[in-house]
């Protein structure tokens, strides 16, 4: 039984890791490029009304989750709340295919639509492993021992 | 946690972020389309330059364009048609022969409306028609109306802005070459708010089922059918909605001019599928000055919804601005003093909106 916990628990974290690998990334690529980033998300053909917002909104709430993650009784949170976020950026996705006047990417022809279509693939598999962790994830007691008190076979 | 009300919780979190990405995308696409704040969007590959034709003369102008080809006039010498194809070669050239004398013409123009075309001046109200099959003209009609401005609708039918004989106000009108008891003015179109003619100025232009007016001097454009009826205001992204005019009377000469230099907002306009293009000359939130220094801008709307699309720079042509475009078969076309160049517009700008 304990055996079983602790490989929900490894599962669990990994996943994690690669939620933060990916954030950590997303966040800092766009702040090191933040102009550029902000000029894109204002030629983006959904959200230009609030490209200034969103500008900061989305690095920083991808840095929160990332904290979240590293504090050991927020890491639940944290995975909603990666799933929230995910869910979020793949509904724009989808949007931005099937709804958009334009499609705002800088190649031409079919790689136009294939980009798009791949980065969705990618959203989709990252939503579905942190669907995996929040069901698998053993409940610990949050307050004092680590003994485990809330979980199902 | 129980799986179930696990999967309950993820189950609501996904609807209540895709619901509040849809709204989101909702307000901010009615904020850019119909309330804009000023804030043009450059998607990349709107507009990609192919070729250019480099000219002779610097008295070229877009005489028209249908069916793969467009035409050329050339002000020095009235009478010379131009077809080019739609990559620009040069495939015929004709002369307009006219089967009566000319009136006293000065700089007659040409409009190419195929099968038809027209020659006109406006400051003085004779209209010739003919097919561009022989270009042969004759005179259709004589409205007694002064008009500086025309643009075919459809079969011997023209959009022309009249000027008002007793007061000099503009108004659009119709001339039905084929019986001119068709003719009709609507004083509804342009919106008159102080003198009604400087105010009022600007560009006559259309698609071939809409008639669409472009303002000079503020963020406003009316699009009407070729009855002048179904008359719809449309409004450009920038914020000069009252037109910054300073007149001034000099009685001398009797005559009214600017005072100032007016402030000029659109200077540019045509019409295609649906399209409207206009080459604005404000500079909107966020813009880099430099592309200003050295590109027009265009503003796509789309007519029957007044809704802004996007915009495209347009490079300057030997440090000169362009001096007009023409847009047909999802290319748009830029006169510069000495050359045409050519803009592949994206695909769907070749189509009216499903």
């Amino acid at each position: 039984m304990k055996r079983k916990v602790q490989i929900r628990q490894h599962i669990f974290n990994g996943i994690a890791t690669a939620f933060i690998l990916l954030f950590c990334y997303a966040a800092t690529s766009k702040i090191i490029d933040f102009e550029n980033f902000q000029v894109q998300l204002a030629q983006s053909p959904m959200l230009s009304a609030f490209s200034d917002e969103l500008s900061f909104a989305v690095p920083i709430s991808e840095f929160l989750i990332v904290i979240l993650f590293m504090i050991r009784r927020y890491k639940f949170t944290a995975m909603f709340l990666s799933f929230t976020i995910m869910i979020m950026f793949t509904a724009y996705i989808y949007m931005i295919l099937n709804y958009s006047p334009y499609v705002p990417c800088s190649c031409g022809g079919v790689l136009e639509k294939l980009g798009w279509k791949e980065h969705m693939i990618f959203n989709i598999a990252f939503i579905l492993m942190a669907v995996v962790a929040i069901i698998i994830y053993p409940q610990e007691k949050l307050i004092g021992t680590n003994t485990i008190t809330d979980y199902e076979n | 946690m129980k799986t179930k009300f696990k999967i309950i919780v993820l189950l609501s979190m996904a609807v209540v972020a895709s619901v509040s990405v849809v709204y989101l995308f909702k307000l901010s696409e009615e904020k850019m389309r119909f309330h804009n704040s000023f804030t043009r969007r450059f998607p990349p590959h709107m507009a990609d330059q192919l070729n250019s034709l480099e000219l002779k003369y610097n008295s070229y102008y877009f005489a028209g364009a249908a069916d793969g080809k467009i035409y050329l006039g050339n002000t020095t010498a009235p009478l010379l048609v131009t077809v080019l194809d739609s990559s620009l070669k040069v495939t015929e050239t004709y002369k307009i022969g006219l089967k009566t004398l000319l009136p006293a013409m000065n700089r007659p123009q040409i409009k190419v409306d195929p099968p038809y075309f027209y020659l006109y001046e406006g400051s003085i109200p004779y209209i010739y028609s003919g097919f561009i099959y022989d270009w042969k003209a004759k005179i259709m009609s004589n409205t007694g109306y002064l008009f500086s401005q025309l643009q075919p609708i459809e079969d011997n039918k023209l959009a022309v802005r009249h000027s008002d004989p007793l007061t000099a106000e503009n108004i659009i009108g119709t001339i039905d070459l084929n019986d001119t008891l068709n003719n009709k003015l609507e004083k509804k179109i342009l919106q008159k708010e102080s003198d009604g003619i400087f105010e009022t100025d600007g560009i006559l232009t259309g698609d071939g089922k809409k008639l669409v007016y472009v303002y000079y001097y503020r963020n406003k454009f009316v699009a009407t059918d070729g009855n002048l009826t179904n008359i719809h205001e449309g409004k450009t992204i920038d914020t000069i909605s009252n037109p910054k005019l300073k007149l001034i009377r000099i009685k001398s000469k009797n005559a009214t001019t600017f005072e100032k230099m007016p402030l000029l907002v659109n200077r540019l306009a045509a019409a295609n599928e649906g399209w409207l293009f206009v080459n604005s000359q404000l500079m909107g939130q966020k813009e880099p000055e430099q592309m200003w220094k050295s590109s027009s801008i265009i503003d796509i709307y789309e007519i029957e919804t007044a809704a802004y699309l996007a915009s495209i720079y347009i490079d300057d042509i030997a440090d000169h601005k362009i001096k007009s475009i023409i847009v047909i078969g999802g290319n748009l076309y830029a006169m510069g003093e000495k050359q045409i160049t050519r803009y592949k517009l994206r695909r769907f700008l070749a189509y009216p909106r499903r």
